[in-house]
């Protein structure tokens, strides 16, 4: 299709499954986590806060290697993991989109939790004494008000979750048809001899996907800017 | 009956506030309560709804105990049905007007009652105009009708209103009440009224109940607490008085006056657009009251009540002081605030018991201070 060939093109279904998975799974942990950072006051919150940001100033090879110690087949978490349920992430797609989630996560959580705590809580006291319980008041009314901050918060990871290089590289390497995105191919793409073509290639696909969330974020939020402010 | 029963003790660092209150009101009609800013109003209404669990309470609407921590009984507030609207207002942002009054409805079950039903609230709070609207283009008299429309739209058993006017400048007040004064009217809907402003009282509530420090010092039927107990030192803003039964007896047109008939006695204000028999009620404000000790004569003032002295509050640290005075029988005491300078209490010599006359202008009981009962 349009001279693409097929390693091009599963590069590029690889980078969407990685980054729309990471999405989705990290979408209600992001919630959880701006959520207990905006509303609550407990010991430990300025630990969690730095935990989560940490991805944002170390560099994403050194987030690869510690996956590798953590999840890793003789790792602490990840020989458990296999032992018990035969779960193996090295080397797999998931494991590409464990990596990509955890060095994009700071990047979904902040805009939540900034907007999180433009929303007046007294609303959520409103809604209860007209009938909603707390599950009901925070779906029927503080998650619309904030959820531009959430696509924004969405848009950021899912840019950062394309770009994913050290991490992944490191944590679940460069295969092809498995955990070669579109990043990882055109690195290999440079790394050939002839490989400027596929380069090339590669470099418009990415472009035409990065443009393609933009626009889409632009679109959403828009619609929903548009019931927030009700103009 | 309305009873509502609550201890608590709020610790704030090294201040202890504690809420004692009990009361028990009748479940018709408004019920106001009136106390100066940290009496605790908002506390109790909020206790009442469920949103604060203090270590004490029983509360109980008609036969129903909402809860009760003898017998550990706890209805959850969104499972109270007591409508609350805040003094500032709460409307949901992301919703359109109708979006907001329409809220309640997915929750609650439907009212019974007609009165209750969307096409009378939007028409009762004239709300037709409004629906479409986003809440950021609303006033701030609007926004509140629309909130009181959202609450009485939950189809609540009780509704408390936490000083819904106290954010609204005297225009959007005078623009409100007549709303409110029908919603007294029209719906059979226990409420309570959180208020520090007499007049507001005066034309709205039924009964007062006033607090302080967490306690209910006093409760009773506006007429009676505002003749019995000096409420100025509770307000914030000076608006206090004595509020009077009273009957429209004649239109006297000549003149633009009324006459009304309180406590026996003839009173005349300036004119009303009431029949003759209407039953009303006349805020009398004590620093438009005058006492002498004789009948006066050759005088502008054209109010002179008989009465007794009943007692009289004065501090020391205070110029003035305030005279309380018979204007009834001794059987049926009616009870007038007189506010006159220490200075002329002490040349008048005034003692509890002696005969004195009231003297009230006309013109200070304007339209503004009377109103229906």
């Amino acid at each position: 299709m349009f001279g693409f060939s097929s390693l091009e093109l599963e590069a590029l279904q690889i980078s969407l499954k990685v980054s729309l998975w990471s999405v989705s799974l990290s979408l209600p942990l992001a919630m959880g986590v701006a959520w207990l950072l905006a509303r609550k006051e407990f010991r430990g919150k300025a630990v969690l806060n730095a935990v989560i940001h940490l991805p944002l100033v170390v560099p994403p090879v050194v987030i690869g290697y510690l996956l590798l110690i953590l999840l890793g087949r003789k790792g602490i978490l990840g020989s458990f993991l296999n032992d018990w349920f035969n779960i193996g992430l090295v080397f797999t797609w998931q494991g590409a989109a464990i990596a990509a989630s955890v060095v994009a996560f700071p990047l979904f959580v902040r805009p939540i939790r900034q907007a999180l705590e433009g929303v007046d809580p007294r609303l959520e006291e409103a809604a209860i004494t007209l009938g909603a319980n707390r599950r009901q008041a925070f779906f029927a009314v503080t998650l619309p008000i904030v959820m531009p901050g959430v696509l924004t918060g969405a848009l950021l990871f899912f840019a950062r979750a394309l770009g994913e290089f050290g991490a992944t590289i490191t944590f679940a390497a460069n295969i092809p048809g498995e955990t070669q995105t579109l990043p990882l191919a055109l690195y290999a793409a440079t790394q050939t001899p002839g490989g400027d073509p596929i380069a090339l290639r590669l470099v418009f696909l990415s472009l035409v996907l990065a443009m393609a969330a933009l626009l889409t974020s632009e679109w959403l939020s828009r619609k929903t800017h548009f019931k927030v402010r009700g103009r | 009956m309305l009873t509502i029963e609550a201890g608590h003790r709020f610790i704030d660092g090294t201040n202890v506030f504690r809420v004692d209150a009990s009361l028990s009101a009748p479940d018709t009609g408004v019920t106001a309560i009136f106390g100066r800013s940290g009496a605790g109003k908002t506390t109790l209404l909020k206790i009442v709804a469920g949103l604060l669990r203090p270590d004490f309470v029983k509360i109980q609407v008609g036969s129903t105990v909402l809860c009760d921590t003898q017998n550990g009984a706890w209805v959850p507030p969104e499972q109270r049905r007591i409508g609350y609207v805040f003094q500032d207002t709460r409307l949901f942002p992301h919703l359109s007007v109708k979006g907001n009054l329409m809220f309640g409805r997915r929750f609650n079950p439907l009212p019974d009652s007609p009165d209750l039903s969307f096409d009378a609230i939007v028409n009762l709070l004239d709300l037709e105009r409004l629906l479409d609207r986003s809440i950021h283009n609303l006033s701030g008299g609007e926004g509140q009708r629309v909130a009181i429309g959202r609450a009485l739209l939950a189809n609540p058993r009780l509704l408390l209103m936490d000083e819904p006017l106290a954010a609204l400048d005297a225009d959007r007040k005078s623009e409100i009440l007549p709303y409110l004064e029908g919603l007294r009217h029209s719906l059979n809907l226990p409420i309570l009224y959180v208020s520090h402003s007499l007049s507001e009282i005066r034309r709205l509530a039924n009964w007062l109940a006033v607090l302080d420090e967490g306690q209910i010092k006093a409760f009773g039927s506006v007429e009676e607490i505002t003749g019995q107990m000096d409420l100025s030192p509770l307000t914030d803003d000076g608006d206090t008085g004595t509020v009077l039964a009273a009957t429209v007896t004649e239109h006297v047109n000549a003149h633009g006056l009324t006459k009304l008939s309180a406590a026996g006695q003839p009173l005349l204000v300036t004119q009303l657009d009431l029949p003759p028999g209407a039953h009303v009620r006349v805020q009398v404000r004590p620093q438009d009251v005058s006492l002498a000790l004789e009948r006066p004569e050759n005088l502008s003032i054209l109010n002179i009540i008989q009465g007794s002295i009943n007692s009289i509050l004065e501090s020391p640290r205070r110029p003035v002081v305030d005279v309380q005075v018979n204007i009834g029988s001794s059987k049926r005491p009616v009870h007038l605030w007189a506010r006159i300078t220490r200075l002329a209490a002490e040349r008048l010599s005034l003692q509890e018991g002696m005969p004195v006359f009231a003297l009230i202008k006309a013109v200070s009981l304007d339209k503004d201070r009377v109103g229906l009962s």
